[in-house]
């Protein structure tokens, strides 16, 4: 095998050998010749004083200098001083003095003519009877550095970009094992990334993932379609419970990766389902009011000796219905306070006539309608015959509350008084059926109207409960 | 007008006061006499058990309970019944299938229309 003249001598020769050995040094320097001429890599060979003995076609081409600006000359002076490279300095004089050789010495430096390069450096001294030289040979690394870097950077993009969505996703190889696990992914399912790497999917977190249509569309799917689209996957999690997903996956053939994105649409389905239940109760509600007021038209229409008469009677019922929703939509509880259903009622009729006393109770909408409408005919009647009908009249409402049977109770008393008694009162229509039983009809409870010598009294009882067992 | 209802008893359960009243109001216009109107389902089977109902008008769907069961005690005991189904209802069960039905609101026509073909058909039940 040919020994370049970088190996090391042996000092040993005997003088027997010396003319053989001649024959082989010639062929030695010959080869040594070519081989510098020869090699794509730059090498430069300084003698002790650090002047550039040869230099070789690559190097000429890599640093753009001149054969003859280079031969003879200072290292540190060639090329208008750029190789005045105070870690070179360094290097070299330690391969002088000390060292046998140096490899890979890292060097970054910034050239005149070719910019910023970033050079492994093999520094070896050759010792012979008659010098001291240096072999350099220069390895640029610099585009693969840069490569390097590159990848690194897409890399840390990639994984960067990866853990800010908040959608969990997953980088699998084409044997289904985990590449990467982005943060969300980690966090919805309950893994540590250390848990995900290089295992196959179905395997995480205690086989969870093993799901048949995941199965399915890794397995199936994917190798035909390239890609497919919020796939929805149902399934119980041991450590999270049932999810909703849509699984979004890429094959990523150049990579030899899939992409795996998964959305966990389990809270925002429910919301919509809870958003669809709202609607969807408030369309009834908004029906059953329109029936209501249908059924109270006719009703209306029913009891009514005159068109005058209807329409009075009527419109103020709606009025009443409508203000009484107002209230309860202006609520959020969804509720209406009693003592805010009376004044609204008696809010025509100001004055130091009526007074109202009883503690805050507040009432679900269908009892708070119920109580308005009963309210409302009273005060229609008070108007029309009884206490707001006078000078002399005076009302005094009020309320007590009580517990029954585990069931909270209200009793709620109205007392007319200074109004003479009048037969044409006694007289029970519309208004007092609606007293007497629009609210115990459907939601229990008694209310009874009497006519004192000197007013009416309507005592009306109730449970604040809605339903009644039935 | 001649009565269309005469010595008829006409069961109403409706939960809802106005509307249980309207329908009330509208089978006394046929003629009929009304059981109830009631709102739940206990105090409709004491009148069944205390009244001779002679057909039944049942709101499907009463206050967090729905009629269906005394639907089918009254069909079965050979009562001829009405169901009133909501403007939100679901589909009712298959063996209601020949069983009249109004949707609410219910007109008078429409009411009238449903007890006409029980009553002056003979005891009949109509086919839908």
């Amino acid at each position: 095998m040919p020994r370049l003249p970088t190996t090391k001598r042996s000092g040993k020769q005997t003088s027997l050998g010396r003319g053989l050995l001649k024959t082989h040094m010639e062929l030695d320097s010959r080869l040594a010749e070519a081989m510098i001429v020869t090699v794509r890599q730059p090498l430069m060979v300084l003698n002790a004083e650090l002047r550039v003995e040869r230099a070789n076609p690559a190097f000429y081409d890599l640093f753009k200098v001149e054969p003859g600006q280079t031969g003879g000359r200072l290292i540190y002076e060639i090329g208008n001083g750029q190789w005045n490279i105070p870690p070179l300095r360094h290097l070299l004089d330690a391969v002088l003095d000390g060292e046998e050789h140096v490899e890979n010495f890292r060097v970054e430096h910034e050239f005149e003519d070719i910019g910023r390069r970033i050079m492994l450096l093999n520094a070896r001294r050759i010792v012979d009877e008659e010098a001291r030289l240096v072999l350099l040979t220069i390895n640029d690394v610099t585009e693969l550095e840069r490569a390097r870097f590159e990848l690194e950077g897409q890399k840390e993009f990639a994984e960067k970009l990866s853990n800010s969505v908040r959608e969990a996703m997953i980088v699998l190889g084409w044997d289904l094992r985990v590449s990467h696990a982005n943060e969300t992914f980690c966090e919805t399912f309950k893994v540590r990334p250390e848990e995900t790497e290089g295992r196959m999917i179905y395997d995480l977190g205690n086989g969870q993932w093993n799901i048949p249509r995941l199965r399915l569309l890794l397995e199936d799917i994917l190798p035909k379609e390239r890609s497919f689209d919020d796939y929805e996957v149902e399934h119980d999690f041991e450590t999270i419970g049932r999810r909703t997903m849509l699984l979004n996956a890429r094959r990523l053939d150049h990579a030899n990766q899939i992409l795996l994105a998964i959305r966990d649409v389990t809270e925002k389905l429910r919301f919509e389902a809870q958003e669809r239940a709202k609607v969807g109760e408030l369309q009834h509600r908004v029906k059953n009011i329109l029936a209501n007021v249908r059924a109270l038209f006719a009703l209306s229409r029913r009891h009514s000796l005159t068109v005058e008469d209807f329409v009075t009677s009527f419109e103020s019922r709606l009025a009443s219905l409508a203000q009484t929703q107002d209230l309860l939509v202006s609520n959020s509880s969804d509720s209406a306070r009693l003592d805010e259903l009376v004044r609204l009622e008696l809010a025509a009729h100001e004055g130091d006539k009526v007074v109202v006393q009883g503690p805050r109770v507040d009432l679900p909408p269908r009892i708070a309608q119920a109580v308005a409408m009963a309210i409302h005919e009273l005060v229609t009647n008070a108007a029309k015959y009884g206490a707001l009908s006078r000078e002399s009249g005076s009302i005094s409402v009020g309320w007590r509350t009580e517990q029954r049977d585990g069931n909270e109770y209200i009793t709620f008393q109205w007392r007319e008084r200074g109004v003479p008694i009048q037969i044409a009162a006694t007289k029970k229509g519309f208004g007092s059926e609606i007293i007497e039983h629009s609210l115990p009809y459907a939601l229990g409870g008694k209310a009874q109207l009497a006519f004192h010598s000197d007013g009416v009294e309507c005592i009306i009882e109730f449970p604040l409960s809605e339903h009644r067992d039935s | 007008m001649s009565a269309l209802l005469d010595g008829i008893t006409v069961l109403v359960v409706e939960d809802q006061f106005f509307i249980a009243l309207e329908l009330k109001a509208m089978i006394r216009d046929l003629g009929g006499t009304v059981a109830g109107p009631v709102a739940h389902l206990d105090s409709a089977r004491t009148l069944v058990r205390q009244e001779q109902i002679n057909c039944a008008i049942l709101d499907v769907k009463l206050d967090g309970n729905t009629s269906l069961p005394l639907a089918d005690e009254l069909i079965a005991s050979g009562v001829p019944v009405i169901l009133v189904s909501g403007y939100d209802s679901n589909q009712l069960p298959n063996r209601f299938a020949d069983t009249p039905k109004l949707r609410k609101p219910v007109s008078v026509a429409e009411l009238t229309r449903v007890l006409e073909r029980i009553f002056q058909q003979g005891a009949s039940p109509t086919s839908g």
